[in-house]
This record gives C-alpha cells, structure tokens and sequence, in this order.
C-alpha cells in the first residue's frame, strides 16, 4: 500500500508541476495574444478606454456597428458582445472595465440568456483566465461554490479555451475591429418560427442585472437597455419583459426594436432569425444613433 | 453521484482509505462499511430511490430462500411470483406512463377515449441495472446454478455495490458474491489496474463523449435546420459519444471496483472493430447481453430448436433488450433492428468470418458500423417520426457538413480525442503484441501523465450525467 501511495503522490506532483508551468505559458499568451477573441476579450477586460460600449450576446457583437456610432456621436466606442454569452460574463466585463475607466454610455442589448435559467457554467467559461481580477471571485462563486477548488487549477482556468488561446497567441486567424464582427450572409429561406414559451426566470441573473444596473449608477454611467431585431419578432411574445420591468423599477431606458417595422420583416437584413447581417446591423444602429442624439441627455 | 461529478472526487479518496484502514480480521465491519458508503452515494441522487433499492433487494433475497429446495412446481411459481415482485418497481417507474399513453391513443384511435392518470415520478438511478441483477441472482437460485445467499449484508451489498448500482456492469452472483464474502488484501497490481481503468475511463468520458456530445445535442435538437450530411456526421459522433459515454462509466466502475480489491466483470471490447451485428452484440453491454441470453434466449429454446424458432427466439430477446432500454416505441424499434440484422445475418451465414482476407474483414466492419449507427438514430431521436425525419434527410438532403458551434480549436480537440481512442482500440485489436517499448515506465507514466493533462485542458468538466445512468 505505501508503494501504492507514494506512486500517486508523485504522479499528482508531477501533475502540479505541469499545472503551474502550463498555467504560467497560458496566461503569458493570454495577455499577449495577437488577434482573434482572445485579444478582443484581453483588451475589454484590461485596456479599453472608450466613451461608449456596447454589451451582451452574439446579437450585441453582430447588430451594433462602432464605426457608425464614433462617427456620429464623434464618441470612441467599442462592442464587447461574446456568442452566446449573458449578464454573468458582461457583468464580470463590467467590474473590470469600471475599476480603471468610466465610460459615458454603455448599451446592453439584452436576449433571454440574461433572465432565463439554464447552464450557468458556460457563462464563466471566457472569465476563467481573469478569476483573479478584483471582484470576479465572487461570481464564479455564486454559480457554482465549487470553482473556489476547480481554480485551484491554472489548467481549469484555460479548460476548453487552451487551444484558442495558443492560437490566438501564435497565429490568430480572424480579427474584429473595435469588437464588431459583420455577418454577409443573407437568408434565403423563410425560417421556421417556433412560438418557444421561455423558461422560468433565473433570480441569479436578474440579481446580476440589478447589481449592474447599481455599478452603472455608482460610476454615474449612463445606462441604455435594447432588444434589437429579430425576424418577424411579436411585441406579444416579448421575452425581455422581466429586464424591461427592471429598468423601469430603476429608471433605465430600455427600447425595444424587437418587432422595428422596418427591419423585423425584410428577410434581406438578416442571416438568420435571430441575426442580422451587416446591412441590416448598419440600419439598425442608425436607427439607434437618431434615438440616442434625440435624447441628449444620456450622453 | 456521479463517477465525474467534483463530489464524488472528494468522497472516494476517503471511501477508499477508511475502507482499507479497518483491519482484515474485522472484515464484517469492511461490509458494513461499503453498505453504509453505496446507500449514501446512491441517496445523494435522491433519498427516496433507496427504498426502492432496499425493496427490491429484500423482495430477491427473501424470494430466493423460499425458492431454494422447493418441489419443481410449488418452486417455478414462487419465481414467477417473485420475479413480478421485484420486477414491479421498475415496470410502475419506468413503463406505467408509457403503457397508459400507448394504450389511450390506440383506443382513441378507433375512437374510444380513456386514460389512466399519469405517474409524476422520476425514475429511480440505475433501476434497470439493479433489478436485472437482482433478479437474474434469483433465477440463478431457482436454476440451481447457486445456492441462496443466508447472509443478507453481503446480499445488499451485492445489490448496492456503489461502483455498479447505477449503470451496470451487471455482475452475476457467482462472479460477485463470492469476492463479497473473500477476506480482501491490497494488491498493488490490482490497485495499479484499476488506477489505469478510472484514467482511461474518464478520458473517454470527458474529453471524447461530452465533447461530441455538445455538437451531437445542437444538431438533433435542431435537425429540421442541417441537411442529411451534417444529420450524417452528427449520427456517426453519435455512435462514438455513446461507446464512449457508456464504456467510460464501465471502466470507471470497474477501476473503483479493482482499487478496492473487487473485479467486475468488462462490459465492452472494441464493438465497433465488429465484423457482424452478431459480433457487435460479444462486444458491446457484454454483461446485459449474457443477461439476456441467460434469462430469455436460452429458457425460451436458444438456438436447440427450428430455425424459425430460434429467429423468433432472437427476435424476442433483442426486443426485452429494446423495452429494457426505455420506455419509448424508439427503443422498441431500435431492439427489433437489431433483432432483424441478427436473424438475417444467420439465415444468410453471415454472422461469422473465419477468413483471412483483410479486405473482406475491413468491409464487413465498415458495414457493421453502418447498420449500427443507423440504428443508433432511433435510440438518440425523441420519437419515431424524427427519427424517420432524420433518416430521411440523410438519404436525400446532401450538402456540406456543417460543423456549426465548432470553431476550429473545437474541431481539433475533437479529433484529436476520437485519434487517440481510434489509436488505442485498433493497437489492442489488431496489434496486441506490438510497440513492446510502451510498457517502459517513462512511456507509461509520460501517457498517463498527458492523459490526467488533457482531461484538466480538454475534458467537459462542468457536464452532467452518464447516459446510459437515465436507463
């Protein structure tokens, strides 16, 4: 038994070792890494410095355009929307940024993986390698008390996105200016529309949701929520309704483009149900820039 | 609680140390012990499961004593009384809202309308897999194979055995009780196995397995949006995430078993290097094929009868196999497949091939492979008309696959994981005798090693269950 033990004591030393120094190469490519998401991400968490940001999910990335909004609001502005991501990672992106830089104007374009129970794992995945950051702790906590010993791992922190932050380090293959990534496809087929009844409401979501609507106030940020378009979108079946009635509690402006007439129903502005391409993003967010300037008063 | 569950990692090191700390003179305690470790584990899915558990484990064990020296006729219908008995709990659970649904639309479609209410209840953990082992135990005593256990705690832990309890293997009585009842010393050999089982096990798991099964759940939860080549793709990840899923919790149960000084019996030898659907069936759920072939192929004629008997008998036997799966007309279809194949394969002479030609052995491979992983698609789709949907795609909708959600680092990772498994499966297939210098301990240690460090970098560490643990 003792030969039995001593053997697995120094298999798992040997694998502690390899954690550190493989931990050490990851983080060291993470902050270094020369395009793709990895980069975008390290810049949003560790560098950004624009008047105007832009968050939320792959809707957030591909429907609002910064280049229109700098030139019209003669404002820096960037969009920090991951795929399929929600409030527990803009949140996270949120404490970050705020500590070093207080933007003027951060939109949130909101979908349902910001009030909607499901895995909320998969949120954390992208915030691993910044665990340590002030604040950023306790959000991994509130989801799963576990990660205070998964962390403990540098491996877990690159669990998944390893390979991703390799190659983004040596030899990254796609680039997003300032976060925007258009989408040029167009859809060709009329998509079939499930009427989906959402899921119940996830109070860890709406909790993080009011708690950035607090960080945003505190830092005198001004705060716009949005539901951009999406493919023959009903106001009737509306998901948004828990958030909307969080920024009416809080004083929030929230507009709903969801069912825009003039975008909702032409095919031609979208990729898919949910996405708009680039033309239909560019529209959009001209639409949004004509609201924002009629309200002054938040910029 | 799950073998890949954060828990269980915490539990098992101590499980694992106290069991062997209580000395071997005190090895009714060591029982005790591990009865107190299996109902504790299997309660973390859901307390009351362990009624069940204990109920149908007290309904054999008492059953088989009253069995055991009865006369031929008094014995055959306390079995039958008994195997109801035990049975009960997993026919109400698992089939009550399956036979209500099926027999409400059949009468309303000539245009009667009735219904039972329907059960609310979840399906207690590995009730399948414990019943089978239970009751095969008591057909066991009442063919007189064994004789009936008097000792109820090895009885229970024979029924409650943690590494097992939820999703097999299934032991027979004569291959687990006896090591029950054995005073255990470590063995380092053993230990080291078992070690080496729970590794590989859990590689397969979680970086193979959940890992397709990410694609695999996106495309059929989305199928009416991919065309048939995608459908295709998706179907083959599908075949290798379930092998995979399914061998890795038997290697993992098996492992914990040997670190403990148990051996299980294996479960799976490389199915999908079968060379007939026969094959697959030596290969694949070995435990619940013997089940079956001991329990319903062999008391109903087996192969001493007529052909036509012996196709029925088979057919028979893999549609118990299909029912045991699930309660679904899926599972049904998917047993009675498999039932077709393997009549076909013996009207024909196809079930063996004792020729040399390489090329004949790779193509009767390939073709096993197809008919299996077309089979596969019923067991995975929800119902029978996506399931059809599915089919139908893939035979008519060509184009290019899409391999969406995956971007290329997923991709690598993926392939990367199904190589490594292809690699190992085929060295221990076909070249069992080759590449001698692997058994050096600086390979070995650097393979486990790479191994413990791809499951940390690669593994879907935040995933949930076993499939087949939903049987």
């Amino acid at each position: 038994m003792g030969k039995y033990l001593r053997k697995i004591l120094l298999f798992f030393l040997l694998v502690v070792v390899i954690d550190c120094l493989f931990g050490l190469a990851f983080q060291y490519m993470n902050d270094h890494s020369k395009g793709g998401g990895v980069r975008s991400r390290h810049y949003v968490c560790k560098e950004s410095k624009e008047d105007v940001l832009i968050f939320g999910s792959s809707r957030a990335k591909h429907h609002y355009v910064p280049d229109l909004i700098e030139d019209s609001l003669q404002m820096t502005c960037y969009n920090t929307g991951e795929d399929g991501n929600g409030i527990l990672l803009c949140y996270g992106f949120m404490k970050m940024i705020t500590d070093r830089h207080t933007p003027k104007l951060v939109i949130y374009d909101v979908t349902g993986f910001d009030m909607y129970e499901d895995d909320n794992m998969k949120y954390l995945d992208l915030m691993k390698p910044y665990y340590y950051e002030k604040g950023i702790d306790s959000i991994f906590w509130s989801v799963e008390p576990k990660t205070r010993v998964m962390m403990l791992s540098n491996l877990y922190r690159y669990n998944t996105t390893c390979l991703r932050v390799f190659g983004n380090y040596l030899h990254p293959m796609t680039n997003y200016p300032k976060g925007y990534l258009a989408l040029n496809g167009i859809m060709d087929q009329e998509p079939i529309i499930y009427n989906e009844e959402p899921g119940n409401v996830d109070t860890l979501k709406i909790r993080y949701f009011e708690r950035l609507i607090s960080l945003a106030k505190s830092k005198g940020i001004n705060l716009v929520c949005c539901c951009s378009p999406s493919y023959k979108a009903s106001i009737n079946q509306d998901y948004c309704q828990p958030i909307r009635q969080l920024c009416l509690q809080y004083n929030v402006p929230f507009l709903y483009y969801g069912d825009d007439s003039d975008i909702s129903l032409e095919k031609s502005f979208f990729q898919d149900r949910t996405h708009l391409n680039d033309k239909g993003a560019r529209l959009f967010t001209n639409k949004l820039i004509s609201w924002i300037k009629s309200n002054k008063s938040i910029i | 609680m799950p073998f890949n569950s954060l828990n269980f990692w915490f539990v098992f090191p101590l499980v694992f140390a106290l069991y062997w700390v209580i000395p071997v003179r005190y090895n009714q305690w060591r029982k005790v012990f591990l009865i107190l470790a299996s109902y504790l584990l299997y309660m973390n899915w859901k307390p009351a499961f362990a009624i069940v558990l204990m109920g149908v484990t007290l309904i054999t064990f008492f059953g088989s004593l009253l069995i055991e020296g009865k006369q031929p006729h008094k014995k055959k219908r306390l079995a039958w009384l008994f195997a109801f008995l035990a049975l009960l709990p997993l026919l109400v659970f698992k089939y009550y809202n399956f036979l209500n649904d099926s027999v409400s639309h059949g009468l309303a479609a000539i245009g009667l309308k009735f219904s039972m209410p329907g059960l609310n209840w979840a399906i207690p953990v590995g009730i399948s897999f414990f019943t089978f082992q239970a009751v095969g135990y008591m057909l066991d005593v009442y063919h007189g194979k064994v004789n009936a256990e008097r000792d109820i705690l090895d009885y229970v832990l024979f029924v409650s055995f943690f590494p097992q309890v939820a999703s097999g293997p299934i032991s027979a009585a004569n291959e687990l009780l006896p090591q029950i009842k054995e005073v255990h010393h470590f063995d380092y050999d053993q230990g080291r196995q078992g070690l080496k089982f729970l590794l590989w096990g859990m590689f397969i798991k979680l970086v193979i397995a959940d890992r397709l099964g990410l694609f695999v759940d996106t495309v059929y939860a989305n199928y009416i949006h991919y065309n048939g080549t995608t459908c295709f793709v998706a179907s083959v990840f599908y075949s290798i995430q379930i092998y995979c899923d399914f061998a890795g919790y038997s290697l993992m149960a098996i492992g914990i078993a040997r670190t403990l000084g148990f051996n299980l019996p294996d479960n799976f030898r490389r199915p999908y290097f079968a060379i007939s659907i026969t094959d697959f069936w030596r290969r694949w759920h070995i435990t619940l094929t013997r089940w079956l072939t001991q329990h319903i192929y062999i008391p109903m004629g087996g192969n001493r009868c007529g052909k036509i008997k012996n196709y029925w008998n088979i057919f028979v036997t893999f549609l118990v196999s299909g029912i045991w799966h699930g309660a679904n007309w899926t599972f049904v279809i998917w047993g009675c497949m498999h039932g077709f194949f393997q009549i076909i394969e013996k009207a024909v002479g196809l079930q063996k091939y004792e020729g040399k030609s390489k090329t004949i052995r790779t193509l009767r491979i390939f073709v096993t492979f197809l008919l299996v992983n077309f089979a596969w698609i019923f067991f995975r789709m929800p119902d029978i008309s996506s399931a059809g949907i599915v089919v139908g795609k893939i035979f008519s909708d060509f184009g290019v696959p899409e391999l969406s959600g995956l971007d290329v680092f997923s991709q690598i990772i993926l392939f990367l994981g199904i190589a490594i498994l292809i690699v190992k499966d085929f060295r221990v297939e076909f070249l069992p005798d080759r590449f001698a210098f692997l058994q050096k301990s600086f390979f070995r240690w650097s393979v486990y090693v790479v191994l413990f460090v791809m499951i940390l970098t690669l593994g879907v560490l935040d995933s949930g269950q076993f499939i087949y643990v939903n049987f």
